[in-house]
This record gives C-alpha cells, structure tokens and sequence, in this order.
C-alpha cells in the first residue's frame, strides 16, 4: 500500500494536528473525571442471573438481559453480508496456495488441525453459557478452519450465491426472530423466554449464531477473494 | 491514577489519533483501517469504564458492549473493504478524487 | 384490548420482510410487499392507537425491564414518526417495485436490494421506539450499514465513492455516539434514556458525553458543517433510496438530537441550543444558495435537504426561549410534511432520469410534456417546500415564525422567511420547465405520446410521487391528529408550565 501525498500543505496538517490535540484534551479531561459514581449493573446482573438461562455474567447480558441489542447485532451482521454478495460477481474461486509452496508440514497440518480447530470451536460454543466464550468466538473459529482449508487448496469451497448460502447466512437471524415472536405470542414480551427450557432456548439460538457467524466470516474472506478480481 | 485511568486515556488516546489518520491519510484502506482503531478506543474506554463501577467484579453490561460492537465493526470493515476493491477495479484509484464537484456524473 | 405489543410488531414486520426477500424472484418482491406495507400499516396503527388510549408506555423487552433490560419507548413522536415511516417508506416501496432500474437488475440482486430496503425500515422503527442508549446505537449502525449499500446500487464509479465516503462519515458518527453513550454509562450506571435524565449530574465527563454524543447524531442529520457526505450519496443512490435515505434517514438523526437535547441532556444549558440553531440556520442559507446553483435535479433535491434539515434544528433555541409547545408542534409538523414532500420530490426526479436518461435541468425542458405528471408531484412538492399555503409545510413554519415573534428572537423567524424564499427560486427553476415548450412538443398539438429517445414511465411510479405529493400537501389540512398525537409525552420545558396549543 503506496501511501499517496497528503493533500494539504504543512499550514493544514498544523491546524489538524491542533484539531485533533484539542480534541483529545477534551477527551482526556472527561476521562480523569469520576463522576460520583452510581454502581454499574454488575450487582444487579449477579442477582439475576439465576434467572436467566445462562452461568456466564456476560453471556446472560448477551443472551438474555440485553438480548435484543444481540438479535439486531445479529442482522448487521446479515446485512453485511447481503452487501458483500451484492457487491461481488456471483461466483467466485479462492486462489489455493501455488503447488510449490507445499510442503511436508503443510500437509500435516492439513490433517492434524481442521479437526482440532472444529471442536474447539464446538467446544467454545457449548462453554458459553457459563465460561468465556460463546456463539460469535466459536464461529469465528469454524470460519478460520474453512479459510484455512481453503487457503491450503483442500476442498476449497466454491462459494456461490446459493439459496444454500444464503440460508447458512440468515438462519442465526431467522433462528432468533422465531424465537422473539413465538415469545411475544406465548408471553406477551418480545424476546421473553418461557421459564422452562430457557437454557435449551438460548443454547439453541446460539447454534443458529454460530452457523450464519462462521459461513458470514468465512464469506467476507473467501468471496471477494477471487483471482479475476485480483488482477 | 489507577489502572483503569491508564486504560481509558489510552482509549482516548487512540480515538484521537484515529480522528487524525482519518483525516490525513488519503489511501482508502488507511481510512478503513483508521475507522478500527477509533472502535479500538471506544471498545478500551468501555472496558475502562466496567472496571471503574464499584464491587467485586467488573461490570458485565459493557463487556457485552463491547463484544457487540466488535461484531459491528467486523461488518462494518467487511463492507468497506469490498468497497475500495470495487472502487479500484472501476477506476484505478485508492483515494477519493481531489475534485469534490459532485455534479459529474 | 390495549396490548404494548404493537410497538415490537412494527419492528418485526420489515424485519420479517427482510429474510423472506432474500429467496429470489419477482414474485417473492410482490408477495412480501403486498403483506409487508399492510402489516407494517396496521401494527402503526395499532402503536398510535394504543398511545391515544393509554399514553405514553414501555414494552420491556425480555420482561427485565430498564436498567437491567432494554425497553422500547413508545411516546406521541415515536409513535408519529413510525407513522410517517409507514407511510413514507410503503409508498415509495410501490415506486421501487415498478421502477425500470430496479427490474433490470438481475433476479438474484434484486432480491438483495429488496431485503436491504426492509433492513432500513426495520432499524428505523427500532430505532423511533427504542429508549435504550446503547440499542439507538445499534440501530443506527443496522440503518447506516443497509443505506450504505444501497447507495452503491446507483450508477458507477461516483455512487460507489459516494457510498464510501457514507459509510466512513457515518460509522465516525456512529463511534462518536458510543463513546459519548460510554462516558454516560460510566457516569450514571444506567442506559435508559429516562434514568439517564434522572441521574445525570453536569460534570467534565457528562458535557464532553454529551458533546460526543451531539455530534455523533448531527453527522447522521447532515447538520451543517457535518453535512459534505449528503449530497453525493443522495443525489446518486436509485430513486427509492434517495427519497428514504433524505425523507427518513436523515430525520432519524435530528429525532435522537431531540430525544436526548429535550430528554436527558436539558439541565446541559442553553448555549448549545443556541448553537444548534445557529448552525441550522446556516444550514438553510447554505443548502438553499447550493441548491439554486445545482444544474442536476437530483443534486438540486439534495442540498434541499441539508437546507430542509436546518429549520428543524430551530427547535432547540425555540423551545429553550419558551416558545416550546409551539416549537414543538411546528418542527414535527415540518418533519411529518417535509419528509413526505422530499421522498415525493426523489421518486419524481428519479421518474425523470429513469426516462430521460439525464436528469440535468435543460435537458428535462426538452420533453417537459412528456414528464408532465411528474413535473406536477414535483410542483406540489415543492409548494410544501416553500411553505405556501394551504400546505403542511405552511402550517409548520407558521407555528414556528409564531414561536420565534412571541419569545421576542424575531432572527430565526427572518430565517425561516428568507428559507422559503430561496426555495421558492429552486422549485421554480424545476417547475416553470412544466411551462416550456420545447421544439420536441409543438405548442397545441396533443403530441406525440412519447418523444422519442425517451423511455416509458410506468404509471405506478408516477402515482408513489403523486401520493407522496398529495400527502404533504395534505397535512395542512388535516394537522389535528397529527399534532394532537405529537403533544402526547411531550416533554416539560424546563421551568414553564404546559399549555394546549389553540
């Protein structure tokens, strides 16, 4: 990346550079100020959190108290992966590495790693409801593994813009719009989950997550990917 | 002055000097890259503060923030890189033109 | 039965709208529309209803309720903009579905583009009846995010800079906010916006909060000087996009600047509503004197908006000086009607450049007959622009000129006058081509149907502009529910008694 000329002159990157001290002057002032401070949550979650269907303090925010920050964050996550589709041809191939580069390690790895990377990524997913963990990390994980595989020219994936793809890819969000109606119908609360099976409810929204978060990551990464476009 | 001062000046620190790459820095990929380190500040400064509350643990209401705003700034990236690919594979430029007239078609 | 649902239904709805439209095919844009645009009609109704009948009233997400849970807010202004954005966006939706540029795309593209339109939908009614700090922040990713990218289904190289210079600007704004919204959690230990206001102590950390925060929210409400990345994202993005993105994106910005500047943050001072309304009126001045300028009809629009966005913003001295019920009245109302002449004005240019191919202003007097029904939408449009009456945008300025002559700060009313004046000037540019003959079209002659070089209008769109049009035009007439819905929680001024309006 050939970093182009700035286009102002030494009198403009003044005024930023000034700008921007100020800025962070202002910053900085409001930093070291310590309100008299009012408690966080933390009490409050603790207090609940045998309420909720998760052990973790953070996975119970995620997934219960503040579930419905998580369901719209989920669908970011969605529409950035329709602009991706929409912004790239409709299929493309992964550049495998060169035969050359193959080594003896390589192909070791190759055998030895996929699998291990797929459980602990299971494992992640299912430690989340009451160790750090969860949903979104487990994903990435399942997505780092097929860009590996990827990469290394293993079954590379065609990706194409399949009504298969697009399934892996809106299943987190539609898993979780499901489960918000049927609970508004049932419990007459958006996103209020029955007392009974909470922890099955959330454990199986969670999968959806993990679904639609590895094949949106592994996406972003393997769909523009393409040698066309690299040239 | 304790740890979590350093932590949330650092986060101010960072935001500052990510308002200034975004400014300054014409290649587009160092504006995308600007725009994640100012994420970086905001998520350190949220930390800084679930530190801060009173009790025995730190706040998990942040940390969700956080990790909620970590996957917006995934998304966020991901749209923007494709962007400049498609903007350099139709006009060859890594920059926003210099003529601002919008009036071209 | 007075349920608290509905306001989570009219989320629900386009969000619905969204997946179903990711399956392919015309026949799924048809089907999901004609449930969609209903359905999101009847749940507003069901949200206004319910405000009418028991006031204003939280749904607590999840049955935590606040702090601990996230609740949805729902007021007489959320209530008004959920309306203005089912009709806004239903309409313009018909347009999107018979617009040529849209058909021609490929099956599988459009499906995309129809589930990003429901996306935008979906995250502003989140957004409108949201009163958690951290979920506006999300919802305001999920809408700039969705409105990125359908700008960059406009024409070439300019839409996709312009749709990148969107998403840097408005994902600045978008951290700015948080940070702000981080200071507050730090400070009050609560993201509730009513809490919020309730704890909220004027410190170091609270001000530069609360500055983060405005400024986070002015860059999504294109206030003057935050607003350069407006007029090419606008002024390139397909026609539908255009009329929702100025029409309700836009205004989404200036809805939270209420929310928290007449909320949580109206202990923080009267300086900075002056500010915000200096800045407003800078903002008409400059749009308007832009707008005369433009010789393209879309970027005409365009900086209309930038100009439209800052009489909204003299609200805020208004209501600080006391002139509050009819400040408040008069602003919304300009919101309701600008909102639904702006989106009318869009689908109308676009009609035009889908047609014509070119939407520069001497070309389009060239076949000025032919584009007849659409120059109209445009004109009446444009009546509500300027502020003539009988239009909503009359009745609007004339509550606000009011507010400004009784609280004795007669300048915001001179801007409001001279606004409408300037943009008297620019719809005339556009509308007196209505009255051009061309060489094209000889005088008397019935014409020809269609000049040639000139591709059909379907009538549908002409009808989305119309209605828009009509609407706008409209609201001068029947402003009683209107205003008597946005009147429902309006928030005390601070020290001064509430009246009914006359």
């Amino acid at each position: 990346m050939t970093e182009v000329a700035p286009k102002q002159g030494p009198g403009g990157r003044l005024v930023l550079a000034a700008l921007v001290m100020l800025v962070f002057a202002g910053l900085a002032w409001a930093a070291l100020d310590r309100p008299a401070a009012y408690p966080g949550l933390a009490s409050s979650v603790l207090d609940r959190l045998a309420d909720t269907g998760a052990a973790n303090p953070v996975t119970a925010v995620l997934l219960d108290f503040r579930a419905y920050d998580t369901f719209l964050e989920v669908g970011v996550l969605l529409i950035a992966a329709i602009g991706v589709l929409s912004l790239v041809g409709r299929e493309t191939r992964v550049a495998a590495l060169p035969p050359g580069d193959r080594t003896p390690v390589h192909g070791v790895l190759l055998r030895v790693l996929p699998p291990l990377m797929v459980v602990t990524g299971l494992w992640m997913l299912w430690a989340g409801t009451s160790q750090p963990g969860g949903a979104f990390q487990a994903g990435a994980v399942l997505a780092a593994t097929l860009i590996l595989l990827a990469l290394a020219g293993k079954d590379a994936p065609r990706l194409a813009d399949t009504i298969r793809l697009r399934a892996a890819l809106a299943i987190g969000f539609a898993g979780f719009l499901t489960a918000a109606l049927a609970f508004l119908m049932l419990q007459g609360g958006l996103l209020a989950y029955p007392a009974v099976g909470k922890t099955a409810w959330i454990v199986a929204i969670e999968v959806g997550i993990c679904l639609s978060t590895a094949a949106t990551l592994a996406l972003f990464y393997l769909l523009p990917g393409s040698p066309a476009d690299r040239a | 002055m304790d740890q979590a001062d350093i932590y949330i000046l650092a986060g101010m620190a960072l935001f500052a000097i990510a308002l200034h790459a975004l400014a300054a820095r014409r290649h587009l990929v160092r504006k995308v890259l600007a725009i994640n380190i100012l994420g970086g500040g905001c998520f350190l400064v949220l930390i800084a503060v679930a530190r801060r509350a009173p009790g025995p643990v730190a706040d998990p209401v942040p940390h969700a923030m956080v990790l909620t705003g970590i996957v917006v700034a995934v998304s966020v990236t991901a749209v923007a890189l494709i962007l400049v690919r498609r903007i350099r594979s139709a006009t060859g430029r890594t920059d926003f033109p210099e003529d601002n007239r919008d009036d071209r078609v | 039965m007075v349920d608290t649902s509905w306001a989570a239904i009219a989320v629900a709805v386009p969000l619905l709208a969204a997946l179903a439209s990711l399956w392919p095919g015309r026949w799924t844009a048809v089907a999901v529309m004609a449930v969609a645009v209903p359905g999101a009609l009847l749940a507003t109704l069901g949200v206004v209803w319910t405000v009418y009948e028991i006031g204003v009233y939280r749904h607590p997400v999840g049955g935590w309720g606040a702090p601990l849970g996230i609740d949805l807010y729902v007021d007489g202004l959320a209530a008004a903009f959920l309306a203005l954005l089912a009709v806004v966006a239903g309409l313009a939706s018909l347009h999107v579905l018979a617009d040529p540029d849209v058909k021609a795309m490929p099956r599988r593209r459009q499906s995309l583009f129809w589930s990003l339109w429901y996306w935008v939908w979906g995250a502003l009614a989140a957004m409108f009846v949201s009163g958690d700090a951290f979920n506006i922040y999300v919802t305001l990713e999920l809408a700039t995010l969705a409105g990125v990218i359908l700008v960059s289904f406009g024409h070439g190289a300019v839409a996709l800079f312009a749709s990148l210079r969107y998403l840097l600007i408005g994902t600045l704004g978008a951290l700015s906010y948080v940070l702000g919204v981080a200071l507050l959690y730090g400070a009050t230990g609560t993201l509730d916006l009513v809490l919020l206001g309730e704890r909220l102590v004027p410190g170091p950390a609270v001000v530069v909060a609360a500055a983060l925060v405005t400024v986070g929210l002015a860059i999504k409400a294109a206030l003057v000087p935050l607003h350069i990345w407006l007029p090419p994202a606008h002024g390139s993005a397909p026609a539908g996009v255009s009329a929702i993105l100025s029409a309700l994106v836009v205004k989404a910005g200036f809805y939270l600047l209420v929310r928290y500047w007449l909320g949580p943050f109206v202990s923080l001072g009267d300086g900075v509503a002056t500010a915000l309304g200096i800045l407003g009126a800078v903002g008409v001045l400059w749009g308007s004197l832009n707008a005369i300028r433009q010789e393209r009809l879309k970027l005409l629009v365009a900086y209309s908006t930038v100009a439209q966005v800052g009489y909204l913003f003299l609200l805020f001295p208004l209501a600080a000086a006391g002139g509050h019920v009819m400040a408040w009245s008069g602003a919304h109302l300009l919101v309701l009607s600008h909102a639904t002449a702006k989106a009318a004005a869009f689908l109308a240019a676009g009609n035009i450049l889908t047609s014509q191919g070119t939407d520069h202003l001497s070309e389009i007097g060239r076949a000025s007959h032919h584009h007849r029904l659409s120059l109209l939408a445009f004109g009446l449009a444009g009546a509500t622009l300027m502020g003539l009456p009988p239009s909503g945008g009359f009745l609007a300025k004339w509550l606000m000129v009011t507010a400004a002559v009784e609280t004795g700060q007669w300048w915001w009313a001179a801007v409001l006058i001279i606004g409408g004046k300037l943009a008297a000037i620019y719809v005339y540019r556009v509308v007196r081509l209505g009255f051009v003959t061309s060489p094209m079209e000889p005088p008397g002659a019935a014409g020809p149907p269609r000049p040639p070089g000139l591709l059909p209008v379907p009538m549908l769109t002409i009808l989305a502009a119309l209605g828009l049009a009509v609407v706008s035009v409209g609201l001068g007439f029947a402003s009683a529910p209107p205003l008597r819905l946005l009147q429902i929680g309006m928030p005390a001024a601070p020290g001064i008694a509430l009246e009914p309006l006359p």
